[in-house]
């Protein structure tokens, strides 16, 4: 009952609001006051520790110094990956009890909080000019229902191919002359047999492995290959093909116990020179620049082979939730959040880059630089398989469980193949 | 059925049994100590290594202690500091409910058992299954139930913040679960009661609540003690209804099962010396519990 | 599971009554009371049976009823729609039909292994030996503490590079094997972990029906000349039928909803290959993927599940007098 009388109450205060916008300024003046002060904006994301704690620092105390007027209250949720913000999120959403917003991937994620998520088109992106902005693909992954739902904060990189410079070395490989996955095999040979390093350091996480296929796909099948299989026309020679090749790298080249670590821990085999080689989004990046190791000297990446001219397309975006207990204050921070102070704030300590065009480097490190001067020079930009861009929650998430049961070592090409066709 | 009167009756036996083959009596005692190890090494490698600084972690054994230099309080200092609040919703939950289980079991159990009347043994078989029913089959409508008909936090918003409604929530599911073993343990307890007291009660013209109060319950004093143990150790260590009830690691009304199963996980993956001395700072409530009352929680069982 | 116990001890205690006799015929003279003890009961067993009745029937009733929904996602269930095809495209999910290998395999071994486990322990402990108790109260003290808590213990002794059970096998040159990565040996780590958990509660079982074994039998078989392991075959092993049958219920009912230790060992809601059961995915596939109708079905097969075992066992208590 007092939900609904809050939320009826809440109807009018908007009645009130829209009714002031034709002129009766002084009004209404007074009662977004009350309301704001009634409603703070409550912000939900996930992210918690490292670089990524840093980054949401970042991000609201801009919002504080250039709002000081609104109520902010952000809530960090950690833990289990996502699985903690989503289910919150979820449950939020389930009870009509939303928050003002809260951090997710766009794109085909948007899919499953259909029926619950409002539209911020004229009050957020044309308000604020964001269209014209932001790059194409980022605009588009944000539009949900004729109208958008969501907010690009950042970008990370899913092709970068992390390595060890001093391991590479002494194996006498050179990563520049790697251009296809065939070479970085052999790649790997020399490093096995050369040194004591892990060639390739991996994480058999549902979630790692399908990042990893993506970009196996991308290099051996090319971009057009992998959109249709993501659209649902994939062609399953490319798609045995794609395992294949990955299994080829699977069962020979990584750690022990992939099946059972965290891409954290393996991680700490490239800083510390156990391991030469590791595949995942430009996240990890930030662990190396925390532990001050130099870029270009002790760390490095190059594109994965065969994907030069790509920049594998991730997106952290805020999302606004449908009957939203503040929408005055959720717009002025969305139209924030998508404006050049917010994502200089933001990406600079979250290891990714700005969604916007036309963002000065000058704020980022040399890697994020060129990592920005790659974005606007690449030719295709494929969207995530494993994040939410290229499907939809459920599909992302029956992916996970054909490679969890068929490709987790040990390695069933025939059965994964079937499983993948299967399921988009 | 105390074990002195068995055993020493066995003793006979066993006593001519160990003349003859002291190497049996050698061999015994080498498989329990094995045993024992066994059962604590789990425990005791976790306690060793919670207080291990990184070095320490990679250069000594899992089992061994780590010398002065490798030694370290910081990670309890962080678990504790990151458990704190978990233990205080814990405890906030648990005894209530602990508490709420024991008195209604009680009453129930009296209800079905010393009040004869037709019917009893189908409706104590109704809080009998109640016990052994999976979790599984009830999470999503309780889930459902709490978050979108039940709303204390909205309902009783001016009364409780929506950090106390959740503890309400889990209070009131936790007793209602916990009623059937309590039921069940009390009418084991009253069966055996004399009856000739209470049919005496009953002729002086006591009322079925006078005897309840007066005999009943002044008896059921000891085995209030052994379900508020076990209770308290159930409810304590449950985590289904934490996870759902709960829903997120930084709620504020987290527990503190739900906050260990994801310690430390945001800063660099798995820390195996924090999270060791989380599950020991977790545990140590119902360790407490069971060491003090080892004997108590063993009759219960066994009786 | 420690539920169990008590009613372990119930039916225990029930029989004992009847056998010293008495209770029985005491309590049909009790049965004259007047009417009205219906009534004058039922404000005590009354509230805490609508309680507990809402909550647990009530809730399986609901649950019932969702199943037969196709709710997902967010938003309210449509129950004006309900039909059967949650429970075909169970049959259907080749996932479901895994599962339920993995449920039978982790019932059946974990199982057995406690009850074989659980009798070695009490037929040690069941003797004159300093430290008796002790010993008990180590054995069974593990049963005392979280899964969540145990599962820690257990991530670092499986560890690959530094877990006491790899250096172990290290000593006889095997290994390292990556116990809770490879799909082959994932399940049978997690059931020695269970069974390393639960041996204690068996035991402590096994030790109270042993106890009950009047010592005139123990004498009786050694004036036979019965030897040690005769004497158990023979004697004891037969008297402790009831015990080892309660005990089954306990363990199997216990592998059938088991989720705490899977979900703490693996970090969230999707078990290691090899190692899903039909707890996980229904907690999966519900408060993971948000496919509530269909997790609520696999919900109901477990109760079913439960039932089946369930119904026979209160049945014969009920038939021996022992409710």
């Amino acid at each position: 009952m007092s939900n609904n009388n809050s939320r009826s109450r809440r109807r009018v205060l908007q009645g009130v609001g829209a009714a002031s916008a034709a002129g009766m300024a002084s009004l209404a003046g007074c009662l977004t006051g009350e309301e704001e002060s009634e409603n703070t904006l409550e912000v939900l994301h996930g992210w918690t520790g490292g670089d990524g704690a840093e980054a949401a620092d970042a991000l609201f105390s801009a919002f504080e110094e250039e709002h000081s007027d609104v109520d902010l209250n952000n809530k960090p949720i950690g833990g289990g990956g996502n699985e903690n913000l989503d289910q919150t999120v979820s449950t939020r959403l389930n009870s009509g009890d939303p928050p003002s917003a809260f951090a997710g991937w766009p794109g085909s994620n948007l899919e499953q909080y259909d029926g619950v998520l409002g539209d911020i088109q004229s009050d957020v992106w044309e308000e604020a000019g964001l269209e014209d902005a932001h790059v194409e693909e980022a605009v588009e992954a944000c539009q949900f229902d004729d109208g958008y739902s969501a907010v690009p904060i950042g970008s990370h990189r899913m092709n970068d191919l992390f390595y060890n410079v001093g391991v590479l070395e002494d194996a006498g490989v050179d990563p520049e002359s790697l251009d296809d996955v065939d070479a970085l095999i052999d790649a790997l040979g020399t490093i096995e047999s050369e040194t004591d390093a892990t060639p390739l350091a991996m994480s058999l996480e549902a979630w790692a492995i399908l990042q990893t296929w993506t970009v196996v796909m991308l290099s051996t099948q090319g971009y057009d290959a992998y959109m249709s299989f993501i659209e649902g026309d994939g062609d399953e020679s490319a798609v045995r093909d794609t395992f294949e090749t990955l299994e080829e790298l699977l069962s020979n080249y990584i750690n022990d116990d992939a099946a059972s670590v965290g891409f954290t821990e393996v991680n700490q085999d490239i800083m510390s020179g156990d391991a030469a080689f590791i595949h995942e989004g430009n996240w990890v990046a930030g662990a190396y620049i925390n532990e001050d190791l130099e870029y270009g000297e002790e760390w490095d990446a190059i594109r994965y082979p065969g994907t030069e001219d790509m920049y594998g397309l991730h997106i952290d975006s805020f999302i606004y939730p449908g009957d939203n207990p503040s929408p005055e204050a959720t717009a002025t921070f969305l139209r924030f959040a998508g404006g050049e102070t917010a994502q200089v704030a933001f990406n600079q300590y979250k290891g990714s880059i700005p969604t916007r065009s036309d963002v000065s480097t000058e704020e980022f490190n040399d890697y994020l630089t060129e990592t920005i001067e790659d974005f606007e020079a690449a030719s295709e930009k494929p969207p995530t398989l494993a994040h939410g861009l290229a499907v939809d929650q459920s599909t992302q998430s029956s992916l996970e469980d054909v490679l969890n049961n068929n490709f987790a070592d040990p390695f069933d090409v025939d059965a994964a193949t079937a499983g993948f066709m299967d399921a988009i | 059925m105390t074990d002195e009167t068995v055993s020493a009756g066995r003793t006979v036996a066993d006593e001519r049994l160990s003349d003859r083959f002291d190497l049996t009596r050698v061999g015994l005692y080498a498989a329990l100590v094995g045993l024992t190890i066994f059962y604590l090494i789990p425990v005791q490698s976790g306690f060793v290594t919670s207080i291990k600084t990184s070095e320490a972690l990679i250069n000594t054994q899992p089992f061994a202690p780590p010398g002065p230099d490798g030694a370290t309080v910081e990670k309890w200092a962080f678990a504790f500091d990151a458990l704190s609040r978990g233990l205080v919703n814990s405890l906030v939950f648990t005894v209530p409910a602990t508490i709420l289980c024991a008195v209604l079991g009680s009453m129930a159990a009296y209800g079905l058992t010393l009040v004869d009347w037709r019917g009893q043994v189908a409706v104590f078989v109704l809080f009998i299954a109640g016990i052994f029913i999976p979790y599984q089959s009830v999470v999503i409508p309780l889930t459902q139930f709490w978050s979108q008909y039940a709303m204390l936090d909205h309902r009783l918003g001016l009364v409780l913040s929506s950090h106390q409604a959740t503890l309400l929530e889990l209070i009131i599911t936790h007793t209602a679960y916990g009623i059937p073993i309590c039921t069940m343990l009390f009418r084991s307890q009253y069966k055996t009661m004399s009856w000739e007291m209470i049919e005496a009660a009953r002729l002086d013209g006591a009322s079925v609540s006078r005897i309840y109060r007066r005999i009943v319950l002044p008896l059921s004093i000891p085995m209030f003690a052994v379900v508020f143990i076990f209770q308290f150790t159930q409810i304590w260590n449950e985590f289904l209804f934490s996870l759902t009830l709960i829903g997120s690691v930084n709620d504020p009304a987290a527990s503190t099962t739900l906050i260990l199963s994801g310690l430390g996980e945001a800063l660099e993956g798995v820390d195996y010396p924090l999270r060791m001395a989380g599950a020991l700072i977790t545990a140590l409530p119902t360790l407490i519990v069971y060491l003090l009352f080892a004997d108590k929680f063993a009759e219960g069982v066994r009786v | 599971m420690k539920r169990l116990v008590a009613f372990l001890r119930t039916v225990r205690t029930e029989r004992r009554v009847r056998t010293d006799g008495g209770t029985a015929d005491e309590r049909s003279t009790a049965g004259r009371w007047r009417d009205s003890d219906f009534l004058q009961s039922a404000p005590f067993w009354g509230p805490p049976l609508v309680l507990m009745g809402l909550f647990v029937y009530g809730a399986i009733g609901w649950n019932f009823l969702l199943s037969l929904t196709d709710h997902s996602g967010f938003g309210r269930p449509d129950y004006t729609d309900l039909g059967l095809q949650n429970y075909w495209a169970m049959i259907q999910d080749p996932s479901i039909w895994e599962a339920t290998r993995n449920t039978v395999v982790l019932l059946v071994v974990f199982t057995l292994a406690c009850l074989a486990v659980g009798l070695v322990l009490a037929i040690l402990l069941d003797r004159e030996i300093r430290f008796g108790r002790t010993f008990r109260t180590v054995y069974l003290l593990p049963f005392a503490l979280s899964f969540i808590v145990t599962a820690q213990f257990w991530r670092w002794m499986y560890n690959v590079n530094d877990g006491i059970i790899n250096q172990f096998f290290g000593l006889f040159g095997l290994g390292p094997y990556n116990w809770l990565g490879d799909p082959r040996l994932v399940l049978g780590a997690v059931i020695f972990a269970l069974v390393w958990q639960f041996s204690g509660y068996t035991m402590v079982i096994y030790l109270a029906a042993l106890r009950s074994i009047p010592t005139a039998q123990y004498e009786a078989a050694r004036v036979d000349g019965a030897g040690t392991f005769r004497m158990y075959r023979r004697v004891i092993v037969p008297q402790l039928r009831p015990a080892i049958v309660s005990a089954t219920v306990v363990l199997v009912l216990f592998a059938l909803k088991a989720f705490d230790f899977l979900y703490a060992v693996f970090d969230g809601y999707r078990p290691r290959q090899g190692s899903d059961i039909l707890a996980t995915k229904m907690m999966r596939e519900g408060f993971n993927n948000s496919e509530w109708a269909y997790s609520s079905a696999i919900g109901l097969t477990l109760f079913v599940l439960s039932l089946a075992v369930i119904a026979p066992y209160l049945y014969t208590q009920y038939k021996r007098g022992n409710l």
